[in-house]
C-alpha cells in the first residue's frame, strides 16, 4: 500500500512540477523581455550619467518556492551518491529571477537599480515528513530616477 | 555610452540533462546495491541460524514482549487447545517448550513467535469445524518451528531495518520506498516457507489420526470467502488458497495418505479476513 502512494506521489510530484515550472519559466521569460531595459547594477554609486537624481527609493522583491514530491526523492537519492543536485537547480534559479523581476515591477518608472543584493533562506530545513521544503529568495536594491 | 538591454540565449544555471534519467540511473544503482547486500545479508541470517539452539534463541528474545491472552481464567476452549497441542507434540518432537495462547479477536490467523510462543486468533477457532482442521494448523505453525522460520522472518526484518537506519536515517522517503520493494521481493521466499510449512501439518496430521481427512478444509472456506485478484498475488506472503490446496492434494496422493471422516469441534459462522502464517518482521 505504502508503495502504491509512494508511485502516485512520485508520478503527480513529476506532473505537476514539471508542468508548473514550464509555466514558470515562460512567465519569467516574458517579464525579463519586458524589462529588459531596467538595468540592475551591483555598484553602490551610480555611474557618471545625464541628467540628474530626482527621486531615489528602496525596491525590494521576495519569493518563496516550494520543492515537489519527485525533485526532493531525486534530491535524497543524491545525497547517497553525491555530485551535483541538478533536481535543484531549476528551484533556484526560478526563485532567483522571479524574485529580481518582482523587484523590477515594485518600482515602475525607475531608471535603474544600483546595489542590488540577493538574500536566500531555505524554510523548514528539516524536509522530514509533513514538512515543506522550499526556497526563499529577498532580492533588494536602490531604484533611481534620473530627469 | 547608450545602454541597451539584451538577455543571456541559454542558461546556464541548469543542468540540462533529464530528472527522469536521472531518477533511473539513481535508483537503479541504489536498488542493486541493496539487493545485493541484503541478499547477502540473508543467506548470513540463514546460516547463522542452524547454529543458533533453541536455548539461545530463548535467551535472545526473554527481553521481547510477544502478544499474549487477556488476563484471567483461561477458557475452556483455551485449554482445549492446550490439550491438543501438547497430544500433537507426540507427532513433532521439537526442542521447544512450545506454549500457545488464545487471543480474543476477530482475524483469521495465527502466528508464530520466537522462543516456541503460538499466538492463535479467536476468529480462526470460529471459522473450524472439525478438530483435524484445528491440528492441521497447529502443525503448520509447528512447521514454522522446525524449519525455525519465525528467526528467519525476523533476522531479514532486522537486517532491512538495520540497513535502512544506517543509510538513510529514520523515517526517510528514500528508506520506507526500499523496505517496501525489497519486502516484495522477499515474498517469494516467504511462499516457499508457507509451502513447507504445509507439508509439514499433512504428516503431523496423518501421524496424529492416520488419516489426512480434513486437510483442505480450512483453504476450501477461506477461498470461498476472499477471492483475490490475479494481480495482487504477488505481493501476497501466501501462496493462494487453491495452490495450497492442489498441492496438499497432491502430497497426500504422492505419500499414499488416507483420507477419512473428520472428529467434529465447535461450529461457528463468523466472516474472515486473513489467512494464517507466522508474522513478518
Amino acid at each position: 500500500m505504502d508503495f502504491i502512494i509512494f508511485i502516485v506521489l512520485m508520478i503527480l510530484g513529476y506532473g505537476f512540477g514539471t508542468w508548473a515550472e514550464r509555466r514558470h519559466y515562460k512567465s519569467i521569460e516574458k517579464r525579463e523581455m519586458q524589462y529588459q531595459n531596467l538595468p540592475t547594477i551591483a555598484l553602490k554609486h551610480p555611474l557618471p550619467q545625464p541628467g540628474r537624481v530626482v527621486k531615489s527609493q528602496l525596491a525590494t522583491g521576495n519569493v518563496v518556492i516550494s520543492v515537489d514530491y519527485f525533485k526532493r526523492f531525486l534530491a535524497a537519492l543524491r545525497n547517497i551518491f553525491g555530485g551535483r543536485v541538478s533536481s535543484y537547480e531549476t528551484l533556484v534559479d526560478r526563485a532567483r529571477r522571479e524574485a529580481t523581476l518582482r523587484m523590477k515591477e515594485s518600482c515602475p518608472g525607475a531608471t535603474k537599480i544600483i546595489n542590488i543584493r540577493l538574500e536566500t533562506a531555505s524554510l523548514s530545513k528539516n524536509t522530514r515528513k509533513g514538512s515543506i521544503g522550499s526556497i526563499e529568495v529577498f532580492a533588494y536594491g536602490t531604484a533611481i530616477t534620473c530627469k | 555610452m547608450e545602454y541597451s538591454g539584451k538577455l543571456p540565449t541559454s542558461n546556464v544555471n541548469v543542468s540540462k540533462r533529464s530528472p527522469l534519467q536521472e531518477l533511473c540511473v539513481l535508483l537503479g544503482g541504489l536498488l542493486g546495491l541493496s539487493l545485493i547486500f541484503y541478499l547477502c545479508l540473508g543467506w548470513a541470517v540463514d546460516y547463522s541460524i542452524q547454529h543458533i539452539s533453541p536455548e539461545e534463541e530463548n535467551d535472545l528474545y526473554a527481553l521481547m514482549k510477544f502478544p499474549a491472552s487477556e488476563e484471567g481464567e483461561a477458557s475452556e476452549r483455551t485449554l482445549a487447545v492446550q490439550a491438543l497441542l501438547q497430544e500433537l507434540q507426540k507427532c513433532a518432537p521439537l526442542p521447544y517448550q512450545v506454549s500457545i495462547d488464545v487471543s480474543e479477536s476477530k482475524q483469521v490467523n495465527a502466528a508464530a513467535f520466537p522462543g516456541g510462543h503460538i499466538l492463535i486468533f479467536s476468529g480462526l477457532l470460529d471459522q473450524m469445524s472439525s478438530e483435524n482442521e484445528l491440528v492441521f494448523v497447529l502443525g503448520h505453525e509447528l512447521g514454522h518451528f522446525k524449519h525455525r522460520d519465525h528467526l528467519r522472518s525476523l533476522g531479514r526484518g532486522l537486517v532491512l531495518w538495520v540497513m535502512s537506519l544506517f543509510l538513510l536515517g529514520p523515517d526517510n522517503d528514500v528508506g520506507n520506498f526500499l523496505f517496501s520493494a525489497l519486502g516484495v521481493a522477499d515474498q517469494t521466499h516467504s511462499r516457499q516457507q508457507e509451502s513447507a510449512a504445509d507439508e509439514y501439518a499433512l504428516e503431523v496430521l496423518n501421524c496424529h489420526y492416520g488419516h489426512v481427512g480434513g486437510a483442505t478444509r480450512f483453504f476450501e472456506k477461506l477461498r470461498d470467502l476472499n477471492q483475490t485478484p490475479e494481480i495482487l498475488k504477488y505481493y501476497s506472503s501466501h501462496p493462494s488458497d487453491q495452490k495450497r490446496i492442489n498441492d496438499l492434494n497432491a502430497l497426500a496422493v504422492q505419500k499414499n495418505f488416507r483420507v477419512d471422516s473428520v472428529k467434529p469441534w465447535a461450529i461457528s459462522t463468523k466472516q474472515t479476513t486473513k489467512k494464517m502464517g507466522h508474522p513478518k518482521g
